[in-house]
């Protein structure tokens, strides 16, 4: 079922949490809601449930305008964060509960039940109690409730925030099968952008209860629409260089490049991610640096380098080889090999390319 | 390391090792604790032993021990089980009957309303109340000193309030919430049952009700509702919120959820309210003294109606309160098992 969100704003008072939303989800579509704590998407989430008032705006699921329906004519299923599980029920009740309430019959709702713990592979805890359960357990019961029954909405609210690190990736491969196998419209919130990208078919960034950029996870990472997005989905982040732009060449303390096509700014961001940097020998390099801090994750070295530049604190992160070795306080240059700069107003955040720029056409 | 030889003190102060008591706290709170045992079973004890003496035994002075310090009779029990036999039995029923209907009725009212304070917020306008006041006051004056007929000034006066808040409410800024109306509720405890002990009395007299257990049923459960929803809220405001937002998502009704998910949930919280209330309206006696003459008479009456004319019957006294005790003891037995921890855990992650 398809879901639209329009105009919705929501405030507390005077407060105003969303600012005019709008969301177009397709059938059988994975939306993911990213952004950080606070900005909104959980509300969002909430709003579409039916357990939050929308303020203005109204929420469509189908062609129905359900803003003013009762949560339990809407027929979602939801995943809540802390999973909610009746703790005085059994596992196989708490599963058939959505089915109980729809007087299913007592066969055809073991059957439903059996069938759904089967998936989430909980069949042999099907009389345990929530408390006999571990985290990522009571997480897969949580599933299979939502599962139990074909709604026209899975609405997930950071599902796997409360697991450890192994168990989520894995939970995460196993929902993303899920979803594509039952072909339910889904909505996941999450402020962990690993997620929002592997789960996502869009992710919807938002930010200060605004969509700020709504598109492929591919896209939003390759042409982040704003200097939020762009520094928000992106792990090191990518590096922000404030300069100036004049007559097709972007000039910094530390840096100047060419950066043809883009009007003068006085105040203007390069950003560039850590992927597309490389610390080199060459002294013509865009970028001169100080080593600051060297991390080895096993794949991979992350560089943090403070540039010398007289605006204190910044730094450029450099993602290196596995067998890149440097002392800390040693003198490098960095210079973009990549194929994605990006040029930002610094004052509106807004992009001033269209398509990021490729590292030849710096030179 | 050499280990320093301790005192006497330290030997005595300190344990030996981390699973025992020092000898001299062992001493002590043993001691104290057999002290406060002493004092709290002795009056029953006495309570039963009285029960079986003949009436000059009783006033022979204090003695403790039967088959020693006097002979046991059984008289007290076949005064109050024979002779009286039916008027021992009324009031005992009596007790039982209105005591658990109003409780029954108390927990489960106050339950709704205790929920309904966790989980709905209200915002009763302050220019309403004042509006119910001031509507309510003119219906009194019309009725009492104009002497209109009541019919005709209270639904005039209701048709007023409807319309005043309809028609005004929304320009009222200040409004209340819902601890306002918990701490009015619970502010009903706070005045002693004497003050409105009268005007009740006068109440049931017009309604002709004296001396049912309707009234007494009635009164009681109205007495204890605040401390049910005063306790009960207390339970659901521990109950997740994310259990009633699953359950409503999953269909179910407010009432659905109340009665499967909150009630199950707060059993121990329901326990423990009900074998409170249970308690209070069983030993109540001033409200059942003036509401109650013979039909609906409850054992506390009973109890001090032994104190007739012929002085205190310690003797038959004691008889009634140790049956009194029995059906307490039973009901705390049950209810005691529904108190268990954990109900809560594994429902949300902490």
């Amino acid at each position: 079922m398809s879901v639209a969100l329009k105009a919705i704003r929501k405030s507390y008072g005077n407060i105003e949490v969303v600012k005019g939303v709008d969301l177009e989800i397709e059938d059988g579509q994975f939306l993911v809601l990213l952004g950080p704590s606070g900005c909104g998407k959980t509300t969002l989430l909430r709003m579409i449930a039916g357990l939050e008032t929308v303020t203005e705006g109204q929420v469509y699921i189908g062609a129905e305008d359900v803003t003013q329906v009762l949560p339990k004519y809407r027929d979602i299923a939801m995943v809540f964060q802390s999973y909610a599980l009746y703790p005085h029920m059994s596992v196989a009740e708490n599963i058939g509960y959505p089915l109980l309430l729809r007087k299913v019959t007592k066969d055809k709702r073991a059957a439903a039940v059996l069938d759904a713990a089967k998936v989430v592979h909980l069949e042999d805890y099907l009389d345990r109690y929530p408390r006999q359960l571990s985290g990522g357990q009571r997480q897969r019961v949580a599933l299979a409730r939502a599962m139990v029954r074909r709604p026209k909405l899975f609405l997930m609210d950071e599902p796997l925030s409360n697991l450890d690190a192994q168990l989520r990736s894995q939970m995460r491969a196993e929902l993303k099968h899920l979803q594509k196998e039952l072909a339910v419209t889904t909505v996941y919130v999450t402020h962990d952008q690993i997620e929002a990208m592997t789960l996502a078919d869009k992710v919807a960034v938002i930010n200060n209860g605004v969509v700020q950029q709504l598109d492929t996870p591919r896209n939003i990472y390759n042409n982040p629409a704003n200097l939020f997005v762009a520094g928000f989905v992106g792990s090191p982040q990518m590096n922000f260089i404030r300069g100036q732009v004049k007559a097709g060449g972007f000039s910094s303390e530390c840096s100047a490049v060419q950066c043809p096509g883009i009007e003068d700014n006085q105040a203007s961001v390069l950003g560039v991610r850590p992927e597309d940097l490389q610390i080199v020998e060459d002294a013509s390099a865009e970028i001169n640096a100080r080593i600051y801090s060297i991390e080895l994750t096993g794949d991979e070295t992350i560089v943090t380098c403070s540039i010398e530049d007289r605006s204190p604190g910044s730094q450029v992160v450099v993602r290196m080889d596995a067998d890149y070795e440097q002392k800390v306080g040693a003198q490098v240059a960095i210079k973009i090999t990549g194929e994605r700069v990006y040029f930002f107003d610094a004052e509106s955040g807004q992009r001033l390319d269209s398509e990021p720029h490729t590292a030849r056409a710096l030179r | 390391m050499s280990v320093k030889p301790k005192s006497l003190w330290q030997k005595m102060w300190e344990p030996k090792d981390l699973q025992s008591m020092a000898p001299a706290t062992k001493v002590l709170s043993y001691s104290i604790l057999l002290f406060w045992t002493f004092i709290v079973l002795f009056p029953l004890y006495w309570l039963f032993v009285t029960s079986f003496k003949l009436p000059i035994q009783v006033s022979d002075g204090p003695y403790y021990i039967p088959f020693i310090d006097f002979e046991p009779s059984l008289h007290a029990w076949e005064y109050i089980f024979i002779d009286l036999g039916r008027d021992t039995l009324r009031p005992y029923m009596n007790s039982i009957i209105i005591a658990s209907s109003s409780t029954v009725l108390a927990v489960f009212i106050g339950s709704m309303a205790a929920y309904a304070l966790t989980r709905i917020e209200y915002k009763p306008k302050v220019g309403s109340i004042v509006g119910f006041i001031v509507i309510l006051g003119l219906v009194v004056y019309l009725t009492v000193v104009v002497k209109m007929q009541w019919q005709l000034t209270l639904s005039i006066g209701f048709a007023l309030f409807v319309s005043f808040v309809f028609a005004f409410s929304r320009y009222f800024k200040r409004s209340l919430g819902n601890n306002d109306i918990l701490f009015w509720i619970i502010s009903q405890r706070i005045m002693p049952p004497v003050v409105s002990v009268l005007p009740i009395y006068i109440m049931f007299q017009q309604l002709g009700l004296l001396d049912t257990h309707f009234a007494l049923i009635v009164t009681y459960m109205a007495v204890n509702l605040p401390i049910a929803v005063w306790l009960m809220r207390d339970f659901f405001a521990r109950i997740p919120v994310e259990l009633e937002e699953s359950a409503m998502l999953d269909g179910a009704s407010r009432m659905r959820v109340f009665l499967t998910i909150y009630m199950p949930l707060a059993k121990p919280g329901l326990a423990a309210t009900t074998m409170l209330i249970l308690i209070l309206s069983w030993n109540e006696y001033l409200l059942a003294l003036f509401l109650s003459t013979a039909d609906a008479q409850t054992m506390p009456l009973m109890v001090a109606a032994q104190n007739a004319t012929r002085g205190p019957q310690w003797w038959y006294m004691s008889v009634l309160i140790v049956v009194m005790i029995v059906p307490v003891l039973i009901a705390a037995g049950f209810i005691g098992k529904m108190i268990s921890k954990g109900q809560l855990s594994g429902a949300v992650k902490g």
